[in-house]
């Protein structure tokens, strides 16, 4: 079940269509799950033969778009860097964020509890942040508004459905409710995404929320 | 009529005209296939004329002039494209919605699926991902068209094709699970 929601976020992923915060936690997922990107490169590999074999729309000023692209600069390019293999945050994150996780400016919530809120848009009344939760801590039982995206990076951590480790993505929802608890081991860092439920009725996360069944 | 693969062939010769020579007239053909296409694909993304139109002018200049980074053993020409103008489309909502008003133009990123690039030999992983493609019954994958490359909604293409909604989500369902049975075993495989 939650790898068909997994592969719905890909396929999203792929075409373009997620918001930022959740484009950044399925990049770093994808980073971290070889399985998962070759599920986006096939989807890629289908939206390619999907474009060969698209319906054509004219454009309507074709003759001058070639005109312009005879007369352009070479376009600047952002060429891929091979990452680096040793850092704990993926580098999808390490670049959405502009540093590293030495450099986090973490507020404690509770006795072994912290947090960085990375973003909280309040045009959509997204949040993006990150949780860092000491070894057998334990988060308050807690319902959902939205759309919550876990996505672990280091460590682990359990409730009922099962344990979740490095790379693996929790998709929970408004009928979810759940007492997370971090694996004892080590401490348990994770990427956390929430969509308000007011976003759910807008157009793209209506379609989100259409593939994922809510 | 060619085949599919005769087409993907005539493509990665047609780009490297382009990259070897800056062969106007294999641009031409490039130009006249796959301009209007992108133009369709982000009208469908639901984008006005205009940006549209901008977006595959910014496309097609990528591959006039740096057809070169294009590696016909990493992916079909059509892929390479449609890479270029979904990351062009995302630069765009996102300036769109900063509101950047520096004007500064931020860096096109021509990149591969995160991680990729140390995963498998590049031919075996694309003959790894065309067969699995192969592997999914055809329905499914019409379905997974329409809501993933077309940005139809569920209710959209259940309302469309006269399938009730729950048979359109299942199958959809299905395709991705059996994409990810055919490419199992790469989790092994990897470092
Ligand atoms: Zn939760
Ligand atoms: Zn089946």
């Amino acid at each position: 079940m939650t790898v068909a929601m997994l592969d719905a976020l890909i396929s999203e992923y792929v075409a373009g269509d997620l918001p930022e915060p959740a484009r950044v936690l399925v990049a770093s997922h994808i980073e971290m799950k070889p399985s998962s990107a070759m599920m986006a490169r096939t989807l890629e590999a289908f939206a390619g033969e999907s474009l060969e074999a698209a319906k054509t729309r004219a454009l309507v000023s074709g003759d001058r778009c070639m005109e312009n692209i005879m007369r352009s600069p070479s376009p600047a390019l952002r060429l891929v860097q091979p990452r680096e293999k040793h850092h704990v945050l993926p580098q999808a994150l390490r670049d959405h964020l502009g540093y590293d996780l030495a450099d986090v400016p973490w507020k404690t919530k509770l006795p072994g509890l912290k947090q960085h809120m990375i973003e909280h848009d309040k045009d959509d009344g997204s949040e993006m942040s990150l949780l860092w939760a000491r070894p057998g801590r334990a988060l308050p039982n807690h319902t959902h508004e939205g759309l919550e995206l876990t996505l672990v990076l280091d460590g682990d951590f359990h409730d009922h459905r099962g344990t979740f480790g490095r790379g693996d993505v929790s998709v929970a929802d408004e009928d979810l409710d759940h007492r997370p608890v971090a694996g004892m081991t080590k401490p348990c860092l994770c990427l956390s995404v929430l969509f308000a439920p007011i976003v759910l009725s807008g157009s793209k996360m209506g379609l989100l929320g259409d593939i994922l069944g809510l | 009529m060619l085949s599919d693969g005769d087409q993907k062939d005539r493509f990665a010769a047609l780009a490297k005209a382009v990259a070897d020579r800056r062969d106007q007239l294999a641009f031409r053909q490039l130009f006249d296939h796959f301009a209007p296409r992108l133009n369709y694909w982000l009208h469908r993304r639901g984008l006005p004329n205009e940006e549209a139109e901008e977006i595959v002018q910014e496309v097609m200049t990528v591959l006039w002039h740096r057809a070169g980074l294009y590696d016909s053993s990493r992916s079909s020409l059509s892929t390479w494209l449609f890479r270029i103008a979904r990351n062009r489309h995302i630069d765009l909502q996102r300036r769109q919605r900063t509101r950047m008003i520096d004007g500064k133009e931020p860096l096109l990123q021509i990149d591969d699926v995160p991680g990729m690039e140390t995963m498998l030999e590049s031919e075996e992983r694309e003959a790894k991902v065309r067969e699995a493609l192969t592997r999914i019954p055809g329905e499914q994958m019409e379905l997974v068209r329409a809501s993933f490359f077309l940005g139809y909604s569920h209710s959209e293409i259940a309302a469309c094709t006269g399938l009730p909604l729950g048979t359109v989500k299942s199958r959809i369902r299905l395709a991705f699970e059996h994409l990810r049975k055919a490419l199992d075993g790469h989790d092994r495989l990897s470092p």
